[in-house]
C-alpha cells in the first residue's frame, strides 16, 4: 500500500536528502537544500514523500519551488515542481501520479495561482499524458557559435583538422558576429561587469518592463539576489547596460567548461540592449576560448527574436512546459489566452 | 479468461516488440521489469494501453502499482483478477 504525505523539512530532512541523492545523484543536495528548499525569497517550498506502508519507507518524493512572477502586468505566486525522484522497483507511474496529483495541492488551495513542471524529454511528460494534460508552451535551445574549433571537431571527426580551420575560421567568426549587432546598440550603452549585491535599481527595472500578456519572473533585487548571489553551487557573471547611469538591462552567464549559457537576459528595449549585452559577453568570452554560447527562450517570443538578432540560432525543443491551474480560476482562464507568451529563460527551467 | 500461459505469451510478444532492452537481453516471467530499467514511466502508458486494448480491461490510476507490473507474471496475474471481475 502506497501512501502521500507532506515532507516535515526538519523531521524529514535526512529521508528527503537520500531519496534526492539515491535517484539525481548529480546535484549535491545537501548543499543545495537549506538554499533552495527554506531560504528561497518568493517563499519556502513544498515537498511529498511517498511512503510504502510494508517497509514505511519514502520510496518517492516530489517538491514545489515557490516563484514570483508577473502575469499580465500582476505578481503572482507560482510553484516549479522539481526534485522528482522515484525509486527505480516504484517507476510503475502509480507513485508519480501520486505525486505529481499532490504538486497540485498547493494551487488548489490558492497558495500559489499555478504550478509548472518542464519535463526535459518525452519520458518526462508520462504523468501528463496520463492526466491528459498538454504542454502549454516549448522551450528551445538557441547557440551562437563564438569559435569553431569544437564545431569543426564533430564535423571533421580531427582535432588537427579542427584546430588549424578553427584557426583560419573563427576571425571570419569575429567579423560575422560584429558589424549589424554593433549598429544595433547605437554604442550608446555603457557595459559593465557588475559584482554587487542586487539592488533597489534591479527592482526599479522590474517594475518598469512591462507584463503585457506575458508570463514572466519577477526579478526584484531579491529574487536576484538569492536565485544567482546566494546559489551555492554555481558562480553567475552579470553584465548590465546602462545610459546615463540608469540601468536599462542585464545579462546572467553561466559558464560550463568551454561554453557559456546564457541564464537570464532581461531590460527595457531589449531588442537593443539584448544584442548589446551579447555581443560584450561575446567579446570578453571568446578571448577565453569559450566555444559558443547558449540560450533558452519558446520560439516567437520577443526574447527569441533578440536571440536571434543577437546571432543565435534556433535548435532543438529542449523542455516544455506544462502547467497546472485550478479549473475555472482566473488563471486557468488567462493561461489559455491564445496571445499570452511565455517569456521563459533557462533560470525559470533551474531548480 | 484466457489461459495464464497464453496471456503471458501475449505480454512477451508485446514487450519484445515495443521495448529494445527486453529483446535484447531476452526476459523471463519473473525477471523485474522496472528496477531493470525495461519499461520506463513512458513505456508503461504503452503497456497500459496494449492491456486495455488486447485484453478488454480498464486500469485505473490507482491500479498503476509496482506489484502489478513488476514482473510479467505479475502482470498476467493483475490482468486475469481483473477478467475474474467481468473482463477477458
Amino acid at each position: 500500500m502506497l501512501q502521500v504525505r507532506a515532507v516535515d523539512f526538519d523531521a524529514d530532512k535526512p529521508q528527503l536528502l537520500e531519496i534526492l541523492q539515491r535517484n539525481l545523484p548529480d546535484l549535491p543536495h545537501a548543499q543545495r537544500f537549506d538554499w533552495i528548499y527554506r531560504r528561497n525569497a518568493a517563499g519556502p517550498a513544498w515537498a511529498w514523500f511517498v511512503v510504502d506502508s510494508a517497509s514505511k519507507k519514502a520510496v518517492a518524493a516530489a517538491s514545489v519551488f515557490s516563484r514570483a512572477i508577473w502575469i499580465d502586468n500582476t505578481v503572482k505566486l507560482c510553484g516549479q515542481v522539481g526534485d522528482f525522484a522515484v525509486d527505480a522497483p516504484y517507476r510503475s507511474l502509480g507513485p508519480a501520479l501520486i505525486l505529481q496529483k499532490a504538486t497540485f495541492q498547493p494551487v488548489d488551495e490558492g497558495q500559489l495561482v499555478f504550478c509548472y513542471d518542464c519535463p526535459p524529454h518525452d519520458r518526462g511528460m508520462s504523468t501528463f499524458r496520463r492526466l491528459g494534460m498538454e504542454p502549454n508552451t516549448e522551450i528551445h535551445r538557441y547557440t551562437r557559435l563564438l569559435r569553431l574549433e569544437k564545431w569543426l571537431g564533430k564535423k571533421s571527426g580531427s582535432s588537427a583538422v579542427a584546430a588549424i580551420g578553427g584557426a583560419a575560421a573563427n576571425p571570419l567568426l569575429r567579423v560575422a558576429s560584429s558589424g549589424p549587432r554593433s549598429k544595433a546598440a547605437d554604442g550608446k550603452y555603457e557595459l559593465n561587469y557588475f559584482e554587487d549585491r542586487f539592488g533597489e535599481e534591479f527592482s526599479l527595472l522590474d517594475k518598469q518592463v512591462p507584463s503585457t500578456d506575458t508570463i514572466r519572473s519577477r526579478r526584484g533585487a531579491e529574487n536576484l539576489n538569492w536565485r544567482y548571489r546566494d546559489d551555492p553551487l554555481h558562480q553567475y557573471q552579470v553584465i548590465t547596460a546602462r545610459r546615463n547611469g540608469a540601468l536599462e538591462a542585464f545579462i546572467i552567464l553561466l559558464k560550463s567548461d568551454d561554453e557559456v549559457y546564457v541564464v537570464d537576459l532581461f531590460g527595457s528595449d531589449l531588442d537593443k540592449s539584448g544584442p548589446a549585452l551579447i555581443d560584450a559577453a561575446a567579446y570578453h568570452q571568446r578571448k577565453q576560448k569559450i566555444q559558443a554560447f547558449h540560450a533558452f527562450s519558446p520560439p516567437g517570443t520577443p526574447m527569441s527574436a533578440t536571440l536571434e538578432k543577437a546571432g543565435f540560432r534556433q535548435r532543438e525543443a529542449s523542455a516544455r512546459v506544462v502547467a497546472y491551474t485550478k479549473p475555472g480560476s482566473e488563471t486557468n482562464l488567462l493561461l489559455r489566452r491564445d496571445t499570452l507568451k511565455w517569456s521563459f529563460t533557462r533560470a525559470d527551467l533551474m531548480v | 479468461m484466457v489461459d495464464t500461459q497464453v496471456l503471458t505469451d501475449r505480454l512477451k510478444d508485446f514487450v519484445y516488440k515495443k521495448f529494445p532492452l527486453a529483446k535484447k537481453q531476452g526476459v523471463k516471467n519473473s525477471d523485474p521489469l522496472l528496477d531493470s530499467g525495461i519499461i520506463d514511466s513512458l513505456g508503461i502508458l504503452d503497456l497500459v494501453t496494449f492491456i486495455e486494448k488486447e485484453f478488454g480491461v480498464h486500469v485505473s490510476d490507482e491500479e498503476l502499482l509496482p506489484e502489478n507490473f513488476q514482473t510479467l507474471d505479475a502482470l498476467a496475474a493483475f490482468i486475469q483478477q481483473k477478467g475474474s471481475n467481468g473482463a477477458c
